[in-house]
């Protein structure tokens, strides 16, 4: 079963259902289906086929959902990108992924234009909003379940980004789980609060579109902005929400969810991405009935064990469990020696089963187990306690980030020499901070550090923090000369409070400035 | 309350809440904040609230877009449309 004949054969069932929801712009179940087959017709006439790659650069739209939906019917595949992914990051993609169009909202069009010219002229880039073609006639291409269906570009530890293949069949073992554990049906009406570069969104796109429910996107500026979060889950009706624990810290925190009743319709709220800490998850079961799952997952493997947050839980002092193995994966933990880890052990989570990506674009193909990198714990029922991370890779509201790969971007500043990144800051407030050696003689500005970075990095994954090491001076280093990350951390927070005391001492007095962040609404 | 009061306004809000006072005076009126991650969208409510509380201008959320957020001269300027809109509505 393809990904594709999901919102396919709910368009024969249900075919003027609401599918898509993006602010007003809505679509039922027919509606998407014509725009699907006609984006699919403008990407034949390009020549686009069975296992070619379409890079889609967007904000969230409809008609990026109808054209996601047209690229599989062509048996081919997806690389979705967040409009504000940079220009030239967009340019190496595709040509990293080898994509054979890339698809551009109209106002972008001549930015990657101009990005392609120079390196690969010729690549055809299409409006992803134009209209030209009228022909609706349905396309379905066959495509077998191990054929590529999307591409998620993730940040890599080592300074470039890998992209993740999953095939239908992945996709579908993921999305089939989850629409029989969470039992959505027509009447469902999901959030899609994750960027559709995150894997979050693959639940909230096609549990909707397996059941003939309703997905209801929510613009990437209003991801975070706490009081139209609330505002979004009453008015939408929202019955099934998934997201970061830190989206749903902001509203409970900023947005007042918790002072209103919990809207009756919310039945489930899954979670992923990062711990969520347990105060916010006992404050969230006591203000609603909805069931509370926390799904565990890399995105090379999507959702591969699950929890559902009960009496227990709660009386913990850690955040939930991760669980037990979901979506036909088999998990376990190994410990350093290769052995499997029994209850009380820990070690380091391996995933084996249908989710496991096909591998990364470029590499070798993945064969046999996936190995997570994180640690867990093996409780006596088998269950997984999340301990930590292996390597260099943060999460940032759940995103990951390979330190490398920002370190790569900052020191790639021409009076940069070297950069080391480490994350500060925990839950909503985590941020990363790099310190920068500057070339003998130069004293780049903290704003062109950034503006650098900017060039390649997702904004999710820029410093926030810029730290100029003193000139004649080198980052810290462990005795095997490795930079010192946790001194680092330390340095910045010494070099935040100097800063604050500058600042308080320079200000009137009557105006204590409060420092970054200090001033929430 | 004109643009560029507005601007002016935004620009030591962004420099002292966002860019630690920006010693080196680097931040310009169009300076990409979003692109540069000066602000993300979790920066763009508290800036949202920021006008609210400094000049009583509500931002709609359908204003709320990567293009209004550009820098601090397409912020100031959503800001003045906004508050001209609901003076109209005032004394209509």
């Amino acid at each position: 079963m393809t990904l594709h004949e999901l919102a396919i054969d709910s368009t024969t069932k249900f075919p003027d259902r609401l599918a898509v929801a993006s602010g007003a712009d809505t679509l039922t179940y027919r509606q998407l289906d014509e725009a699907a087959n006609r984006f699919a017709h403008r990407l034949r006439d390009l020549g686009v086929g069975r296992g070619d790659r379409v890079l889609l650069w967007s904000d969230k739209s409809t008609d990026m959902i109808a054209a996601m939906q047209g690229v599989l019917r062509l048996g081919a595949a997806y690389v979705p990108l967040d409009g504000t992914s940079p220009v030239a990051r967009v340019a190496m993609l595709a040509a990293d992924c080898g994509a054979v169009v890339v698809c551009a909202e109209s106002s972008r069009l001549a930015a990657i234009r101009a990005a392609v010219d120079g390196d690969h002229a010729g690549l055809p880039c299409l409006d992803l909003h134009s209209e030209s073609t009228v022909d609706t006639k349905a396309v379905n291409e066959p495509v077998g379940d191990d054929e590529l269906a999307y591409i998620l570009y993730t940040s890599g530890s080592t300074g470039t980004p890998k992209g993740v293949c999953i095939s239908h069949r992945n996709a579908r073992a993921f999305v089939d789980w989850a629409v029989d554990e969470l039992r959505i049906g027509p009447e469902d009406r999901l959030a899609n609060h994750a960027p559709l570069v995150f894997d979050l969104s693959v639940l909230d796109l096609y549990g909707a579109f397996a059941t003939g429910a309703s997905v209801h996107l929510l613009a990437a500026e209003l991801a975070n902005a706490p009081a139209q979060l609330v505002r979004f889950l009453y008015d939408q009706g929202i019955t099934i929400w998934y997201s970061v624990p830190s989206a749903l810290l902001l509203m409970m925190r900023n947005g007042g969810l918790l002072d209103q009743h919990a809207p009756d319709a919310l039945r489930v709220v899954c979670f992923a991405g990062e711990p969520f800490q347990i105060e916010g998850v006992r404050a969230l079961e006591a203000w609603t009935g909805a069931r509370l799952l926390n799904l565990y997952g890399p995105t090379e493997t999507n959702v591969c064990t699950y929890h559902e947050v009960g009496g227990p839980d709660l009386a913990r002092q850690r955040p939930p469990l991760i669980g037990k193995a979901c979506s036909g994966d088999e998990v376990w933990a190994e410990r350093p020696d290769g052995t499997v880890a029994g209850p009380g052990e820990e070690g380091e989570l391996v995933v084996s089963g249908p989710t496991v990506m096909m591998g990364y674009w470029g590499a070798e193909p993945q064969v046999g187990p996936y190995r997570t990198g994180d640690i867990v714990r093996v409780l006596d029922d088998g269950a997984f306690d999340y301990v930590g991370r292996r390597d260099h890779t943060v999460k940032v509201r759940g995103r990951r980030i390979g330190l490398g790969e920002v370190e790569v971007a900052a020191a790639g500043h021409p009076d940069v020499e070297d950069a080391a990144v480490v994350l500060v800051g925990s839950g909503m407030d985590a941020r990363l901070a790099a310190f920068v050696v500057p070339v003998r003689g130069r004293a780049p500005g903290p704003l062109a550090v950034k503006a650098h970075c900017a060039r390649v990095l997702p904004s999710y994954a820029l410093p926030d923090h810029i730290h100029l090491v003193a000139a004649g001076e080198d980052l810290p280093r462990t005795r095997n000369g490795k930079v010192d990350r946790p001194a680092l951390v330390r340095r910045h927070t010494e070099l935040v409070a100097q800063r604050a005391e500058r600042r308080l001492a320079s200000a009137p007095a009557a105006d204590p400035a409060p420092g970054p962040e200090g001033r929430t609404p | 309350m004109n643009q560029a009061e507005v601007e002016d306004a935004l620009m030591e809000f962004i420099r002292q809440e966002f860019l630690w006072g920006d010693e080196e005076g680097e931040l310009t009126k169009t300076t990409p904040l979003l692109e540069w991650g000066i602000i993300d969208s979790l920066r763009t409510a508290v800036l949202v609230g920021h006008v609210r509380e400094q000049f009583g201008v509500f931002v709609s959320p359908a204003k709320i877009n990567s293009r209004n957020f550009r820098d601090v001269t397409t912020i100031a300027a959503v800001v003045a449309a906004e508050a001209a809109n609901s003076a109209e509505k005032e004394t209509a």
